[in-house]
């Protein structure tokens, strides 16, 4: 008992350090402890890898940015070289500079990101123009540069609000077409 | 009415479609326009932005076969003034109404008829001209105008 009494602070000391160790320990092991979250339930294939809290930027043959993507996760599939994304934010930078900004609950991305299919909650702003898209589902298609939509489209340019039937933008050209029960409102100039 | 400039404009088609590099806004087939107890109807309207991004004009052209149709009422104790052409140019702003080609205007019992007619909401004039002169030397086309004395019936 004497000796507990003496070498009281010691074990106190010891047993402080085991237990920042052993804290320590799980942190470090963080990655493995995690379960590898929910397997995609399409038909896509089996998964290769997933990532978190991803940000990537694509580049064109002479160096210059033209598509980001974040996302919390992203699960590729490399079977068929797609990537499906949780919540992505899909950042598409035309021929004239302006940048463009597609979302969605859910993000399919093709091979070489040429295709993007955004499902759910789908958004598309493009700033410089005032132009809004909400729809549920969008696609992208980088060969003809067009943003369309075939569910029902609502269109906000400054204080006009437009809603269609479909919905096609052609992102370099700066003209968009909505179609089918075409209904809005404008507000007169001041 | 005196109010309808300040309403919101609203419209349905069959199609919208946007330019923003030629400033234009376009809708096609069935379309229908109304801002207040001002309406049009026509097959293509044309819309011009002002400088607040709101409605500067409307340009509507009918069909071959059916011209573009405006109407609007000048306040409660008046008549619909109702208005036909080829082609309308509403001016948002001026409050006024060119009606060209088959131009046609009734504003209470008057009735004005020629190639192009002019109407200005607000003060409720009324400019005609006919059509020009054409190859063969005949007048183009005349203006024709039916007023209904005061008091009296059509």
């Amino acid at each position: 008992m004497a000796w507990l009494k003496r070498n009281a602070n010691r074990l106190w000391l010891v047993m402080i350090l085991l237990a920042v160790g052993g804290v320590l320990a799980l942190i470090d092991q963080r990655g493995e402890l995690l379960s590898p979250g929910p397997l995609p339930d399409s038909s896509e294939g089996e998964p290769d890898y997933y990532l978190e809290q991803v940000v990537y930027t694509r580049f064109d043959q002479q160096g210059r940015p033209y598509q980001t993507l974040e996302s919390p996760r992203v699960t590729h599939i490399s079977d068929s070289d797609v990537s499906l994304a949780d919540t992505p934010v899909i950042g598409l930078i035309d021929e004239n500079e302006r940048h463009w900004r597609i979302t969605g609950d859910h993000g399919r991305v093709g091979p070489g990101g040429d295709r993007i299919t955004l499902s759910g909650n789908a958004r598309a702003v493009q700033p410089d123009d005032l132009w809004r898209l909400e729809t549920d589902t969008l696609e992208y298609d980088r060969d003809s540069a067009r943003v369309w939509s075939d569910s029902e489209s609502r269109f906000f340019q400054g204080e006009q609000r437009t809603r269609g039937d479909r919905f096609q933008a052609w992102i370099n050209e700066d003209r968009m077409l909505l179609e089918g029960n075409v209904s809005g409102t404008l507000l007169p100039d001041r | 009415l005196e109010s309808d400039a300040q309403q919101p404009i609203h419209i349905s088609a069959d199609q919208l479609t946007i330019d923003d590099q030629a400033g234009t806004a376009v809708y096609t087939g069935t379309v229908h326009v109304e801002q207040g107890s001002l309406k049009l109807d026509a097959q293509r309207v044309e819309l011009q932005r002002g400088a607040s991004g709101g409605l500067s004009t409307m340009r509507a052209t009918g069909t071959s076969g059916q011209r573009a149709y405006i109407e609007q009422q000048p306040s409660p104790q008046e008549s619909l003034v109702r208005g036909w052409g080829d082609t309308l140019i509403y001016h948002a702003g001026e409050r006024r109404v060119e009606m060209l080609g088959n131009a046609e205007l009734h504003r209470g019992g008057d009735t004005f008829t020629g190639a192009y007619v002019e109407y200005f909401l607000d003060s409720r004039q009324v400019n005609a001209r006919g059509g020009q002169q054409s190859q063969g030397g005949e007048a183009g086309g005349r203006v024709n105008m039916t007023l209904t004395p005061e008091g009296g019936s059509n």
